[in-house]
């Protein structure tokens, strides 16, 4: 797909946007990179070095204590990565299934109602009833307490992504659906055979974006999930973080008796570090699989011939 | 009806039941292994506990705040057959961690679970907030008495005033004996060094404060502005309730004959205070960034940061003894800055328990209660795991630790049913000085238990205001955290501002509504 | 005239109905998980018990609304709410814009994937941890920043004593944890354009500035306003994680950083009021909602199919 470089010959403007875009993306790119080699190597540091100097970019005082403790148990950690992947996938093709096949409805000008229908799910992104009565709703009506559907649902299907996709199909011509019905195409056979193949990169953003959601979601997990067997990765991650923020309001307390203090276990700073990195290890890992659909262009005009 | 009418028979029976019962369990508990099994209990047709019938089994379920730790339900499952026997009940415990408690605790009663136990704690673990929602259910004198004799015969009327809303009782406080004032672990090598032989009031304390910021380099005097320091210093106390966990209305706890509430920005002491607290702050006596540290306490006196770690004393014991440890040149020490003033008891409602409204069996559940809280082989279970595995008696009161990797001591939400009639005091081999000064200054301080001032059992009920509350919550922050720590630029105009703001916020309404129910209390004692 | 419309619905039903049934499923998903807990709005006009549940608790009209205009902070919360999120949009939208359009026009393959990879990074990284990582960056004692400063001999800033400075701060971190993710969106948009259209140009001898403002920028305009709307429908809700955890409880500096989230957040910290948590919400909806509707309108006077609705 390297067509229309080959095409473009290398004049000043050429050479001057090369310059400008290797120095502004490998800067980008740094700054992104900075922080987190200093997660990093802060992941594999002794705690009194971090306490002492702070983070740094290379590890001080090597060890790895900090994920000593992450694996003290090793299959808990396994099973939350079971339990992630397993959710991620699940959801990532059931609503990528459900976003795109509504997304495509709503691109259709030839669907009447779908101003109405778009606002229709608009209107859910501004107001929301708050937690008591979803929580009510996923436990009481539908008694999803300690099962996986309470994990899956919940994040299925985002208005965010639905209007995303509905852009990019938008984009796409009106003479290939028109020309498709005219050969008799049904509506699933338009979307499945001609639409889905044209945007592969608006599915690999959406599906990632939804995998994303559920790679990163604790917070469902907290509210529906007792059994330890059932937590997903981020979920340990969250679980030390928050505490942080329950021993500071403790601290700051002068009614809180001393032995409750002492019970918190707060994690240390190399373990939120090692945590952050087993939590994320894997997706950013994944994520150059994603990558070479962002990395080819489409050309319509052969499908169109 | 018949239930009531068995009831009020039984009342009479209680006070020899009870020994009865503490006496049959304790011989009981000695032939567990032996074989008088939960089972064959079962068979008994009728089963008393106190004088009650407790015939039909329950499983009761109790919320507790934290983690679990490894050895819990191997601890619990002894619990529970002491209770399976006792009174025909087992009780099965959820854990609500201190990451999600702030969540969860509101979502059980909104979505009406039907648990019957659960931790709480005023102030700083929902019992204000469930209470004024409706989530507890109300405690009686009668229904205490009548189910836990042995909390009532615990619990010192004081706390039971502590605990009341609107005069009633949602909870059962513990009963420990804790301070309300912190102290200070200091590097004595400092100390030395500046001629002092110690920190025992608030001239002392500034006077070391700027001498650490002026002669050291890399090091702070303190964590902080030493705000609490001063106003306890001056015998003043927060007032419970009220907003900003009561530090904005004080009063004066070493003098019972004062009735009023002062105001601090009507206090002259607190500008005072602010205008030293610059001085300090200005002097190098914390760091600028006190306010977004998110540094554990310990952390900087340890890593030799900060020359002193203000905390409450056993906190103070522990860490002064980890300092010296690892550095023996810094002569670690623990010293009182106020010591001149009586102590002040913290309200015993800091750590409790409650009963959920919706709980199906309300009188077990305070039954099992009682056993937490009086029958020493329970307590001794729930507070110090399994004898012979994770402690040992020495004498009567006193206990050796094991091994604590298991279920260690305090580390499993039990404080809600602290008793201190009952509970056992560690045996420390092997003492360091410091552990020495502990214990003096523990010793000194229980010997020097302030007069009771009617307000340390008051608790204000803050339902009437709530938009001034959370009103005044709001525009507090802005001024007052930078004000106790000396970090504005003008302590005259920011007192005034802060002053604008919390009128405009309606703090006047809150005091009003302070005094009257003040008032209300004093005239009902 | 009735009948001919329920008619013309009844003929419109049957044309659509394989697009009413492809809705189906998304429909019925947003009305179970979305509108049915959307009835909580009524705890804002409520006063919330458990014993009375979201229905049974007594009405109390308008006084969950009134503990935030009588806090004094009000007017300036919303304005640090609104102006924040206006220039996160647009800094953002910027910043996201520039980095997918150069990163296409790297060619070197590796350099490409590598940069765009490592600019996913910070979005892994989570507030709390954002919010260490900044006090290390930050702090006068011990932070990076200054001893950089010092190291080329300037003065150290006490930078959580200085209130002016946040909204760069506050703005950098914004872009640097959405960089990645927001890019992608206008990567994949970029990857849509057809790409005959480029050879068209290339062959009229357009030079690569104007290929990239005449053709790049106008095709990616619709995902572009997409974005736009959809983050204007949050512009009166801040991002309490990020500022929570950069700015904490650090009154000095609140002027500059405090926002509705963060406001309400410290006020019902104490009684954690249900009705009063419900009516700033909505406060927020409401505006959002206004706002949306008024921006909406103003894209489909430009071009109807850029509408949200």
């Amino acid at each position: 797909m390297e067509v229309k470089s080959n095409k473009i010959k290398a004049g000043k403007d050429r050479i001057a946007l090369t310059i400008i875009s290797y120095s502004f993306c490998g800067l980008v790119a740094l700054v992104c990179l900075v922080p987190f080699i200093m997660v990093l190597s802060g992941s594999f540091s002794s705690e009194s070095a971090i306490a002492n100097n702070g983070f740094s970019l290379l590890p001080q005082d090597f060890s790895l204590e900090a994920y000593k403790t992450i694996f003290k148990e090793p299959i808990v950690v396994i099973r939350a990565y079971a339990t992630t992947i397993g959710l991620t996938l699940a959801g990532t093709v059931l609503g990528l299934l459900l976003q795109t096949m509504t997304a495509y409805v709503l691109s259709r000008k030839d669907f009447d109602w779908r101003n109405k229908f778009s606002f229709f799910f608009y209107f859910t992104t501004l107001f929301s009833g708050g937690l008591v009565p979803y929580y009510l709703l996923i436990t009481k009506t539908l008694g999803w307490k300690n099962s996986y559907l309470a994990l899956l649902f919940p994040l299925l299907f985002s208005v965010y992504n639905l209007l995303i996709m509905k852009s990019y199909i938008m984009n796409l011509p009106d003479s290939l659906i028109e020309a498709a019905k005219i050969d008799g195409c049904g509506e699933v056979r338009i979307l499945f055979q001609i639409v889905m193949p044209l945007i592969k990169p608006a599915l690999a953003t959406v599906g990632l974006f939804i995998a994303l959601a559920y790679w990163n979601d604790w917070y469902n997990a907290m509210l529906y999930v007792d059994k330890e067997e059932m937590y997903p990765l981020q979920y340990f991650l969250y679980q030390q973080v928050n505490n942080i923020e329950t021993y500071k309001k403790m601290i700051a307390n002068n009614a809180v008796s001393s032995a409750v203090v002492n019970a918190m276990s707060l994690p240390t700073q190399t373990l939120k570090m090692a945590l952050t990195i087993v939590v994320t290890g894997p997706i950013v890992l994944a994520y150059p699989f994603v990558q070479r659909y962002f990395v080819q262009g489409i050309t319509i005009g052969a499908v169109k011939g | 009806m018949r239930k009531n009418l068995r009831r009020a028979l039984a009342i009479g029976l209680v006070s020899t039941m009870t020994m009865g019962t503490v006496v049959g369990c304790s011989s009981n508990k000695g032939d567990d292994n032996g074989g008088t099994q939960a089972n064959a209990e079962n068979v008994q047709n009728k089963k008393e506990y106190n004088g009650i019938d407790v015939s039909e089994h329950v499983d009761l379920t109790m919320y507790l705040l934290g983690e679990k730790t490894p050895d819990f339900d191997e601890v619990y499952g002894e619990i529970n057959k002491i209770l399976e026997e006792k009174l025909n009940a087992t009780v099965n415990v959820e854990f609500l961690s201190w990451g999600e408690h702030d969540t969860k605790y509101s979502l059980l009663f909104s979505s009406e679970e039907k648990f019957d136990l659960i931790f709480t704690a005023s102030n700083w673990a929902h019992y204000e907030e469930t209470v004024s929602l409706g989530g507890f259910q109300e405690l009686t004198e009668d229904f205490i008495k009548q189910y836990a004799p042995g909390i009532w015969d615990a619990v010192p009327e004081v706390a039971w005033s502590q605990a009341k809303i609107d005069g009633k009782v949602y909870m059962v406080p513990n009963y420990q004996t804790e301070f309300d004032q912190d102290i200070l672990a200091v590097r004595g090598d400092l100390l030395e060094k500046y001629n002092m032989d110690g920190i025992s009031s608030w001239e002392e304390l500034k006077e070391f404060y700027y001498k650490v910021a002026e002669n050291e380099d890399g090091i702070y005097a303190s964590n902080e502005g030493p705000w609490y320091r001063y106003f306890q210093s001056q015998g003043y106390s927060v007032t419970g309730g009220t907003p900003r966990g009561g530090e904005l209305f004080l009063y004066n706890t070493q003098d019972p004959d004062d009735l009023e509430f002062q105001y601090i920005l009507d206090w002259d002491g607190f500008t005072e205070y602010c205008k030293e607290a610059k001085k300090m702050a200005d002097a190098g006596c914390w760091s600028p960034d006190v306010l977004n540290s998110t540094d554990e306490r310990q952390v900087p006196f340890l890593n030799g940061k900060s020359a002193t770690m203000t905390w409450n004393i056993g906190s103070c014991r522990t860490y002064a003894k980890e300092a010296n440890a690892a550095n023996p040149d810094w002569k670690a020490t623990l010293v009182d800055p106020i010591e001149e003033n009586t102590k002040k008891v913290k309200p015993y409602t800091g750590n409790g328990v409650a009963i959920n409204v919706n709980s199906e069996n309300k009188e077990r559940a305070m039954m099992v209660l009682n056993e937490f809280y009086s029958n020493p082989d329970v307590y001794d279970l729930s507070m110090l795991g399994i004898e012979g595995k994770h402690w040992e008696a020495v004498g009567e009161d006193q206990y050796k630790e094991l091994d604590e990797s298991g279920f260690g001591v305090d580390q499993n939400c039990n404080w809600g049913w602290k008793n201190d009639n009952i509970n056992r005091k560690e045996v420390i081999e092997n003492p360091t000085t410091v552990d020495e000064e502990y214990e003096a200054m523990d010793k000194l301080w229980r010997e020097n238990i302030k007069e009771e001032h009617p307000y340390d059992g008051f608790n204000f009920d803050a339902t009437k205001v709530t938009t001034q509350v959370a009103a005044v919550e709001a525009a507090v922050g802005t001024y007052y955290n930078p004000l106790i720590n000396g970090l504005v630029d003008d302590v005259d105009s920011s007192i005034e501002q802060l002053k604008k703001a919390l009128e405009n916020a309606g703090i006047n309404q809150i005091l009003d509504e302070l005094n009257r129910q003040a008032e209300e209390y004093i005239a009902q004692r | 005239m009735k009948k001919n419309k329920k008619a013309t619905f009844g003929k419109k039903l049957r044309k659509n109905r394989v697009f009413l049934l492809m809705l189906l499923p998304a429909v019925l998903y947003t009305l179970v998980f979305s509108y049915y807990p959307m009835t909580g709005i009524v705890l804002a006009f409520k006063k919330y018990s458990y014993t009375g549940g979201i229905w049974g608790s007594p009405w109390n009209g308008f006084d969950n609304f009134k503990f935030f205009f009588q806090s004094g902070q009000a007017g300036l919360v919303t304005k640090n709410t609104v102006l924040y999120n206006i220039m996160f949009i647009l800094v953002g939208t910027f910043f996201q814009i520039a980095v997918a359009i150069l990163l296409t026009e790297i060619r070197n393959k590796t350099f490409r994937k590598t940069a765009q990879s490592l600019m996913f990074l910070p979005y892994f990284i989570s507030w709390v941890i954002v919010g260490v990582i900044a006090f290390n960056v930050l702090s006068a004692d011990y932070g990076f920043l200054n001893r950089v400063i010092e190291a080329f001999g300037g003065k150290p800033i006490s930078f959580y004593t200085t209130p002016k400075v946040w909204p760069f701060i506050l703005l950098f971190f914004n872009i640097w944890k959405g960089i990645g993710y927001g890019s992608v969106m206008y990567l994949a948009a970029i990857m849509g354009i057809d790409t005959s259209i480029y050879e068209a140009a290339a062959i009229d001898g357009a030079n690569v500035f104007q290929r990239i403002f005449k053709i790049t920028v106008p095709l990616i305009m619709p995902t572009t306003i997409i974005l736009l709307l959809l983050s204007v429908g949050g512009i009166f809700k801040g991002n309490f994680d990020m500022f929570y955890n950069l700015v904490g409880s650090n009154g000095l500096l609140y002027n500059y950083t405090d926002v509705i989230d963060t406001l309400t957040f410290r006020a019902l910290i104490s009684s954690k009021d249900f009705g009063m948590a419900a009516a700033m919400g909505l406060y927020q909806s409401v505006l959002c909602f206004i706002t949306v509707i008024l921006v909406n309108k103003l894209v489909g006077k430009y071009d109807k199919d850029y509408t949200l609705f």
